[in-house]
């Protein structure tokens, strides 16, 4: 074949696979490696249905299994076993009247996953006793609660280990909430700014509450003297938005520091100890940090951008301060695909991230960082 | 044949006055019996163009710059508007809408890279803007911004509804647009390749397939993406991805023919029987001789279209190899050789059209060579060769 007859666009279509391309012009996730799994047993059961299994939020159980919920159409519970007889995804099923859920799961002491709904309800999932395997699977029910404030929505979820109960927000009315998940009752606590507040709360290592308030302002309550406190603490923001700032994502306390991305893009550490809080920056130039995790090794990856966008994996190091912006996930195995939107993800027992992907169609990604030469 | 010219009845026309561009990506007939197309670019970084042919009396006339047009002209490091994809839906009443859609570089840059600079408006593609034509005026009013940050690769109206539907790039999503209410509603992601082909049924539904070739609906009555239990002819081992829905057109029996990308096969499908369509390979046959299995993709179907005897023509080539022109008559494939004229030889036939009653076939041809064509044929003369 001449010059002639060589096809003018077949430099352009093999793009990608040109070593210059993937060094200079790749957007997807190179240092290390991604999964996914179908949200269904491959092969074997049908998949949680499009529209229906946008992942809001994910939790280890103490069984080692994954716990994750969706929200569409319908919301389902599920959960994966990464154990390699397993490696799949069971559909636990379909949490009753719910459309939205809270973004968060939590485990409790007696084994319970819990989460909220957007019609204010709680639910649970007792795990205990429940198996998937080839030809049988049998798992327990979703267990419904009534709704701590009847009219709100749960607006945020976290578990208390030194009150052993479930704490939560509801919005609109921005009520601080607990729930026994032995005796089943709920209790109220406090009454925060309900305008703007950040839809998530952590307890730190002495059994307080952290959360923010209207333009990024933090608040504490504290589960032993039952009171809210509300430091001089804000959240970093750029200028000129303080009064749009929200606190968008966390990372569970660890040696007293909790880190935190906030709605505007920004990624700090909250030293609970010292209350100092240190900017860290921001790892793409747009907004949002959906989903953040701290790795087996101390490095914190997070998801940046925001919905309708492309959303970023990243990785922070607290050692060195670098931070890096990884790329958006692709896989190529079982099915090409990539991952636009993100809300939650977590690490796994062996180091492993798990990113739960929010759209209509929708998968669990498992990041694999690269092993470090020590 | 080994070469179709050699029939007499094909025409080409060339565009040697506008160099950079260097595809045509749709062509279609509007209501004034005039074929309009798009001069695009893809190799190149050039804003396209809307382009009209007149087949009484062959005359060819730019009619808009899509860069001016849309107000996002061409610019250093910037992706552009650089082509209208299979997007031009006319109407009974003489407008033409379409869509605008990226995918050629930006001037000066090798590299082309939707998903990285996805939002960044010094790099990034600005987005589909949604055009009408009035093609009895020619003016385009501009509708506003499809899909900010994604190009359409393909769009279908339902006349009825006046509800446009398409679909984004890179994200594949299925978007609505209500042209009473100028109100557009993201329906939600379909797929990660595939997405390139779609075809509406009476009821005014869309159709398209996901990445494995499994047939979707969006049903507007009851606002749901339906996954159908019918999925579009393949080879034994083919998986997702690929072998996604190519093209689709309305036959003279109402039914849908198409044809798959990589596993090329034509196909007829009835949407109307039975609660999800009955499906027919029309290949079923011949495809173990359709596929060199040394090769990962057989010879792929373009552009088809019906003349006025109900025959089917379409171009077949394996990837980056010389087209030939094919009729599908009565059951069989028949060759009519490659679409060679001296320094030109088809690379892939775009999309296609009839008109003056299916007598006339028009093909937007991108060539080897980087010199797009537009190829009129005379479907009665080439039938006598059938």
């Amino acid at each position: 074949m001449s010059d002639q007859d060589e096809f003018h666009l077949k430099k352009s279509e093999i793009m990608q696979a040109t070593s210059g391309f993937r060094a200079n012009a790749m957007a997807h996730v190179i240092e290390g490696s991604m999964a996914i799994r179908e949200l269904n047993f491959r092969g074997v059961s049908p998949t949680i249905p499009a529209g229906e299994c946008a992942i809001k939020a994910l939790v280890t159980g103490s069984d080692g299994r994954v716990y994750g919920v969706t929200s569409g159409r319908r919301a389902h519970l599920f959960a994966y076993d990464p154990h390699p007889v397993a490696d799949h995804v069971i559909d636990l099923g379909v949490i009753p009247d719910a459309t939205g859920v809270c973004g968060q799961l939590v485990r409790t002491h007696n084994g319970l996953i819990a989460g909220g709904t957007a019609d204010g309800r709680l639910f649970s999932y007792a795990a205990e006793g429940d198996f998937s395997l080839l030809w049988k699977n049998e798992h327990n029910k979703i267990r419904l609660h009534s709704a701590p404030v009847p009219g709100n929505s749960v607006h945020a979820l976290c578990y208390s280990k030194s009150a052993r109960r479930v704490f939560g927000l509801t919005t609109p009315g921005g009520a601080l909430f607990s729930w026994d998940p032995e005796a089943g009752r709920f209790e109220s606590h406090a009454t925060l700014q309900p305008d703007h507040l950040s839809p998530l709360i952590v307890e730190d290592d002495n059994g307080q509450l952290w959360g923010a308030e209207r333009s990024g302002h933090l608040f504490i309550y504290d589960v032993n003297t039952r009171k809210v406190e509300r430091p001089d603490l804000r959240l970093p923001s750029a200028a000129g938005v303080d009064y749009m700032n929200g606190w968008d994502s966390a990372t569970s306390c660890h040696n007293g520091i909790i880190f935190g991305g906030t709605i505007g893009g920004y990624l700090f550490s909250l030293n609970t100890l010292t209350r100092k809080i240190q900017t860290y920056g921001k790892p793409i130039s747009g907004p949002r940090i959906r989903a953040i995790t701290r790795g087996s090794d101390g490095t914190i990856f997070g998801l940046a951008g925001k919905p309708g966008d492309v959303t970023h994996l990243f990785r922070f190091m607290p050692s060195s301060g670098e931070m890096r912006d990884l790329g958006v996930p692709l896989v190529s195995y079982p099915k090409i695909w990539t991952g636009y939107e993100f809300d939650a993800m977590l690490t796994g027992r062996n180091g492993e991230i798990l990113l739960g992907e929010s759209d209509r169609i929708s998968h669990l990604f498992i990041y694999y960082p690269p092993i470090r030469s020590l | 044949l080994k070469n179709a010219f050699a029939t007499g009845a094909i025409e080409e026309i060339l565009f040697p006055e506008y160099p950079d561009h260097d595809c045509i990506w749709d062509v279609c007939r509007a209501a004034d019996n005039k074929i309009y197309f798009s001069l695009c670019a893809e190799g190149r970084a050039a804003t396209a163009l809307l382009m009209s042919y007149d087949p009484l009396s062959r005359k060819v006339h730019r009619l808009h710059d899509i860069g001016s047009m849309s107000g996002d002209v061409i610019l250093p490091g910037k992706i552009p508007q650089s082509k209208i994809h299979t997007t031009m839906c006319p109407t009974e009443d003489g407008l033409l809408y379409f869509a605008t859609h990226c995918t050629a570089p930006p001037p000066g840059e090798d590299y082309l890279e939707t998903v990285g600079t996805y939002g960044n408006p010094e790099w990034g593609y600005t987005g589909s803007f949604l055009i009408e034509y009035n093609t009895q005026t020619n003016n385009c009013r501009n509708l506003g911004q499809l899909a900010p940050n994604q190009g359409v690769r393909v769009m279908r109206l339902d006349p009825k509804r006046q509800v446009l539907y398409a679909i984004t790039y890179p994200k594949h999503h299925l978007h609505s647009f209500d042209l009473k209410t100028r109100r557009w509603t993201d329906l939600g992601r379909i797929g990660n390749l595939g997405s390139f082909g779609m075809f509406m049924d009476k009821k005014g539904r869309p159709y398209g397939s996901d990445d494995a070739g499994w047939l979707w609906r969006y049903d507007p009555e009851l606002n749901d993406i339906q996954s159908l239990n019918v999925r579009l002819p393949h080879l034994p081992w083919r998986e997702s991805p690929y072998n996604f829905l190519w093209y689709a057109v309305e036959g003279p029996n109402g039914a849908i023919y198409g044809s798959t990308y990589y596993d090329g096969r034509l196909f007829r499908y009835d949407p109307e029987a039975g609660a999800e369509g009955v499906i027919d390979d029309l290949d079923r046959d011949d495809a173990a001789s359709l596929q060199d299995q040394s090769i990962w993709s057989a010879p792929y179907i373009q552009a088809p279209v019906f003349d006025s005897g109900g025959r089917l023509w379409f171009g077949c080539s394996p990837i980056w190899e010389p087209v030939h022109l094919f009729c599908f008559d009565r059951g069989r494939r028949i060759d009519f050789g490659a679409l060679d004229t001296p320094g030109q030889r088809s690379a892939f036939l775009a999309e296609s059209a009839s008109c003056q009653g299916g007598d006339t076939l028009v093909f937007g041809d991108i060539t080897m060579q980087g010199r797009p064509r537009l190829l009129v044929m005379n479907s009665r003369e080439m039938a006598r060769r059938t």
